[in-house]
């Protein structure tokens, strides 16, 4: 391959170059890898977080349709005996979900009514991690593991717990158990639903009843049919919940994206910089290329492989970066706002990473190398 | 293969033509180099020695002429084509030596034959050792052009220009950055080249002392090729006539004046001392006397 050999040389013109500006080629790398880090982070991010709401849909919504009220806590439990009937249920509870305050924590908790015999229905993934849950109706409460950590709550401790607004008259509950629910967004305290009712004094009322069915096939027309029952009401399939959900997140990856695309402008920016640089400092030699002979695409070819050879070098630090930068963020993410969340690196997002490194280096570098390499040989040998 | 390396025929060169700032740069230039000549172009800066050295190496295109390498018309080539023949039939050495800093000595001799892609890596860099060794710096064949000095940068260069057999070497003021003794070494080696291989050599050069090193020496001036060197040498004495003495001479009195206001105005903001003013001022006023004694205003 004797005519490829021109190329090597190609090659080590523009790596040599490279050498001879360390601290240009580090500024430019450290550009384009800032670029992609930012990228390949993101991406981790967003992708972690859709596979941590699939798992989760998928695990809390199950064979069921949840029946819910327009507004708060305003669905009568003596709906659930009439949705029992209707044929293709299986099973139909009452739940409650609300804000409240609890004594000296500064953020609203969620607080969770569930009758206690469907604990476990109503959370699947539940796993008690210290006491015990409930044995009957008992005034008491489960609390995250998070929570405890965070207010120095500990089993059998007694907290009041004030509906909604501060300042309204609360109650109080002893603490009987830990448990980690699988679902890790915010922090939850869940209580039998009787409970519930009374401390929002809405006896005989709940916020939604989770109406459980034989198979995937009866959701569609079971929903159908309470939408005709229940004009007022809100039926979520779990389709749709998730459709919804989907739609959110395609937004946030959107978003993302487009904060991160910014950030590769500003290396695509770096990079053509550098070599109109590096090509006007090369004038001469082009000069003297062309005099021995060379053609346009030899020429082309030095500039064009130090544009590469930045990126790939850039790509590859980014990569680094961006895994790193997404374990950070995730770490943040939990230490300040509670969210627990992994992110996926995987093998895609890398070798995107790495593509759009080279070709935001190709695309940059393209216009400036192709100008010098179409200066004439007598204006580049009159360069002094 | 062609008797003749180059042959020019009523080469023209005029920059921006139909312009205001036309100039003409070539006026019709007839040379014929034959193979195995080693001939000199004299010429002082402006003459169009570079344009013609430009043309030679289709560089640059003549506005009218032919240029023909080896019996091959190339004048009108498109660049692609160009490359090719300087790559082929041309063999370039610089004033400034004009080695790729970024390779090695070694490296930059095999550069025009790898750009041929009819050698392999090996075989170019085989070759390339044989032509270091020819002008004498096999051992430096490892370094880079910043480790060695002018003359040895130079044979460098001269053993690039080798690399592919050219049809002719085209210097440019090829001692113009060497000492005398180096220079001179670098002249005898092309005289030895010609000489023992007839290899063809065509310098330009404003030095005399180079040019005496060929076997054939043309003079340029404004654009023409002589013989022998013309006795023309600033031959235009300019003598202005009266109005344009006048106008010279006004136009002088102007700059006067306004040195004249800046001292006064720096002597106002105190940034002159006044003795300092005085002298400066009176310098001034013999100068304006001495002019306006001299013009009838």
């Amino acid at each position: 391959m004797a005519g490829l050999s021109v190329y090597k040389y190609a090659v080590k013109f523009a790596w040599n170059d490279m050498l001879s500006r360390k601290v240009r080629a580090t500024l430019t790398v450290f550009s384009i890898a800032v670029g992609i880090a930012t990228l390949v982070a993101l991406m981790s991010i967003t992708l972690g977080m859709r596979t941590q709401v699939e798992s989760m849909l998928s695990e809390a919504l199950g064979l069921a349709v949840i029946l819910s009220g327009k507004t708060a806590i305003e669905v009568p439990v003596s709906l659930v005996p009439v949705v029992k009937n209707i044929p293709g249920v299986i099973d139909a509870y009452p739940v409650i979900e609300h804000m409240a305050t609890i004594e000296k924590a500064m953020q609203p908790v969620f607080v969770r009514g569930v009758p206690p015999d469907k604990l476990l229905d109503a959370f699947p993934m539940l796993e008690v991690k210290e006491g015990r849950i409930f044995q009957g109706e008992e005034k008491a409460i489960l609390i995250t593991p998070r929570l405890a950590e965070r207010l120095g709550l500990d089993i059998g401790d007694i907290v009041e717990i004030s509906p909604g607004t501060v300042g309204a008259s609360g109650e109080k509950y002893e603490i009987i158990g830990v448990v980690k629910l699988g679902i890790s967004i915010g922090d939850f305290i869940i209580m039998p639903l009787s409970k519930a009712q009374e401390l929002y004094n809405r006896p005989g009322y709940a916020s939604a009843i989770i109406i459980k069915v034989a198979s995937r096939d009866t959701i569609k027309p079971l929903a159908d049919a309470l939408r005709e029952m229940f004009p007022g009401a809100r039926i979520m399939e779990p389709e749709q919940i998730a459709k919804q959900i989907e739609r959110i997140m395609n937004v946030i990856n959107a978003t993302l994206l487009s904060i991160g695309s910014i950030s590769l402008v500003v290396a695509a920016l770096s990079v053509m910089n550098t070599i109109t640089m590096v090509v006007r400092e090369r004038i001469r030699e082009i000069g003297i290329l062309k005099a021995l002979g060379a053609q346009r695409r030899h020429v082309l070819a030095i500039f064009m492989s130090e544009a590469l050879l930045l990126s790939i070098i850039g790509g590859i630090i980014g990569i680094i970066m961006g895994i790193s930068g997404a374990h950070a963020v995730a770490e943040a993410l939990v230490h300040f706002i509670g969210l627990k969340l992994s992110p996926v690196i995987d093998l895609l997002t890398l070798a995107e990473g790495m593509i759009i490194a080279i070709l935001v280096g190709s695309i940059a570098s393209f216009h400036p190398a192709w100008k010098g390499a179409n200066i004439r040989p007598v204006e580049a040998l009159r360069y002094e | 293969m062609s008797e003749v390396a180059i042959e020019l025929i009523g080469v023209e060169k005029v920059y921006n033509p139909g312009t205001k700032s036309e100039v003409w740069a070539l006026r019709g230039i007839d040379l014929t180099v034959r193979r195995g000549e080693f001939i000199a172009i004299m010429g002082p800066s402006g003459s169009g020695k570079t344009t013609l050295l430009n043309i030679m190496g289709t560089m640059d295109k003549p506005t009218r002429g032919r240029v023909i390498i080896e019996g091959e018309d190339v004048t009108d080539y498109p660049e692609a084509e160009l490359a090719h023949i300087r790559r082929d039939k041309i063999g370039f050495v610089f004033q400034f030596f004009n080695l790729i800093t970024t390779l090695t000595a070694l490296e930059n001799v095999m550069l025009p034959m790898l750009l041929t892609g009819r050698y392999t890596e090996k075989e170019a860099q085989e070759k390339a050792l044989a032509l270091l060794a020819l002008v004498g710096l096999e051992e430096r064949a490892n370094h880079k052009p910043h480790e060695l000095s002018g003359g040895e940068q130079q044979r460098v260069a001269i053993a690039r220009a080798l690399a592919n057999h050219p049809a002719f070497v085209l210097m440019d003021e090829p001692t113009g950055a060497l000492d005398t003794v180096t220079g001179s070494k670098i002249m005898s080696l092309c005289r030895l080249l010609n000489e023992r291989f007839g290899q063809t050599f065509i310098v330009v050069t404003h030095n005399p002392g180079v040019a005496r090193m060929a076997k054939k020496i043309y003079h340029i001036r404004d654009g023409r090729l002589y013989k022998s060197p013309p006795q023309d040498l600033l031959q235009f004495a300019w003598e202005p006539d009266e109005a344009e003495r006048r106008r010279i001479m006004r136009i002088y009195l102007k700059m006067l004046r306004q040195d004249l206001i800046a001292l006064r105005r720096r002597f106002r903001s105190g940034h002159v001392g006044e003795e300092e003013y005085r002298r400066l001022k009176r310098m001034i006023a013999h100068e304006l006397d001495l002019i306006k004694r001299g013009i009838d205003l």
